[in-house]
């Protein structure tokens, strides 16, 4: 009964979506309606679990002295974003936007610039033609990253023509049938978990 | 009152202020390059500060009022038998936090069971739908552009595809046609992941030309904001930071 009555009311959440579909009435209507309010209450308690989870994070590393300064900062930060929600309100033009704008924005911005070093000296250490296969690896990344800069339209006026039909031709067949995988595979696991076959995300 | 709007608006609101901070922030993570410092650590915070408390307040005005707070609201001025599936739901909720306990963790799994099979009826149609739209989309007439060009890409697509999804396919042994084909599916597979990772690689290099067009505009800003942090830096590494001696590895 520890599990069986959860996945039958988990049963009944997944059938409102298309008992609603197949059947006109207000029963079917109030039903799924029902559970459409139920999720929105329940997803409200996962924002509790994340405020509750960082504040911990938080006060361990205060209480331990690993990195102290930096996690009172960081408190301190969104308690000023608080703070200014509820002076000004979170409205375009606001102090609120503002630090998102001139604060989230270019420190966001740079940290995944940074990882433009770090990947361009990764892969430089790392890639070795072994086989035909990681030839047209390295092949293809060199032509795309040729075709983004003017330096490779300046090498050869076709690299960019090569660069879009390498885009629109193999990696679209690629990344195409790599999709195919992942939407059946989801779709598979979703069938699983609505009739209860899935029970991984539960405990005994 | 007034003191805090008048700080507000000299500080945070003010254009040169907003320009400063920009690139100091700017700075303060590319300062990464050279070695892990505070100067990074503290930038770091400070993403993490305003990303959570940016989140936590657009969350509190999108999801709690609309769904919580003026649902219980509306149920104080005009009760209404419906409003008691609310405290269920509520309670429900709650049984999230059992999973902390040793002994009753399984009263979770009705907040678990609930949440998993309302979003997989949801996602079963949308899963559905995107297969037929990567069908349709791969299946487009062979002379709608009658180029040497578009129907090369047109074969390489069909067939492409067709060949990857061999790869993927392990009900038999990839040997004969099978196999052959197979192999042209990882060819593929190859060109896939090289292209994404050259167009990855471009994308993170135009933003890191967005950042010093930005320090560049800026440049009064930059020259003053990143001598201090260099000076910054040099005492920082030079007087305070201690590396890890042959004692200290000792002790460890």
């Amino acid at each position: 009964m520890k599990k069986e009555l959860p996945l039958l009311l988990g049963f009944f959440a997944t059938i409102g979506w298309y008992l609603e579909f197949f059947f006109a009435g207000t029963f079917f209507e109030n039903w799924k309606m029902f559970f459409t309010t139920g999720f929105r209450s329940v997803a409200i308690v996962t924002l509790l679990v994340g405020v509750v989870n960082v504040l911990k994070v938080n006060y361990s590393r205060i209480k331990y002295n690993n990195d102290r300064w930096f996690s009172v900062y960081q408190m301190l930060i969104i308690i000023v974003m608080i703070v200014f929600a509820l002076l000004r309100g979170t409205s375009p033009g606001t102090p609120f936007d503002a630090m998102f704008t001139f604060g989230f924005v270019p420190l966001d911005a740079t940290v995944f610039s940074l990882l433009a070093f770090y990947v361009a000296s990764a892969s430089y250490r790392s890639f070795k033609i072994k086989s035909v296969e990681s030839a047209f690896l390295l092949i293809a990344a060199i032509l795309i990253m040729l075709s983004k800069m003017p330096l490779g339209e300046a090498m050869w006026s076709k690299i960019p023509v090569i660069g879009e039909w390498i885009m629109d031709g193999p990696t679209s067949a690629g990344k195409r049938a790599i999709l195919f995988g992942a939407f059946l595979g989801g779709l598979t696991m979703m069938i699983r978990i609505a009739f209860g076959l899935e029970r991984s995300h539960l405990t005994e | 009152m007034e003191t805090i709007n008048f700080i507000l608006d000299n500080t945070i609101m003010n254009t040169t202020f907003q320009a400063w901070i920009s690139v100091l922030f700017t700075l303060m993570m590319l300062s990464f390059l050279f070695k892990d410092n505070p100067l990074y650590k503290l930038g770091e915070n400070t993403f993490l500060g305003i990303s959570l408390g940016y989140g936590w307040v657009k969350l509190w005005e999108l999801s709690v009022v609309p769904f919580l707070i003026r649902p219980i609201k509306d149920a104080y001025l005009d009760f209404q038998p419906y409003d008691l599936t609310m405290i269920f739901w509520l309670l429900m909720g709650f049984t999230m936090f059992f999973r902390f306990s040793r002994t009753k963790a399984w009263v979770a799994n009705y907040y678990f069971a609930f949440l998993f099979a309302y979003i997989a009826g949801y996602e079963i149609p949308v899963q559905v739908q995107q297969l037929f739209i990567q069908g349709s989309n791969m299946m487009k007439p062979l002379l709608e552009y009658p180029t040497f060009f578009e129907i090369s890409k047109w074969f390489v697509i069909i067939f492409g595809t067709f060949s990857a999804l061999m790869y993927f396919f392990f009900s038999k042994p990839q040997k004969g046609l099978l196999g052959r084909t197979a192999r042209i599916g990882i060819i593929i597979l190859m060109i896939n992941f090289g292209s994404s990772f050259g167009a990855t690689v471009m994308g993170r290099i135009a933003l890191f030309i967005g950042r010093a067009q930005v320090l560049a505009a800026d440049w009064f800003a930059t020259m003053v904001l990143s001598s201090l942090i260099i000076v910054f830096l040099f005492v920082y590494f030079k007087f305070i930071h201690k590396e890890p001696g042959l004692d200290d590895e000792q002790m460890h």
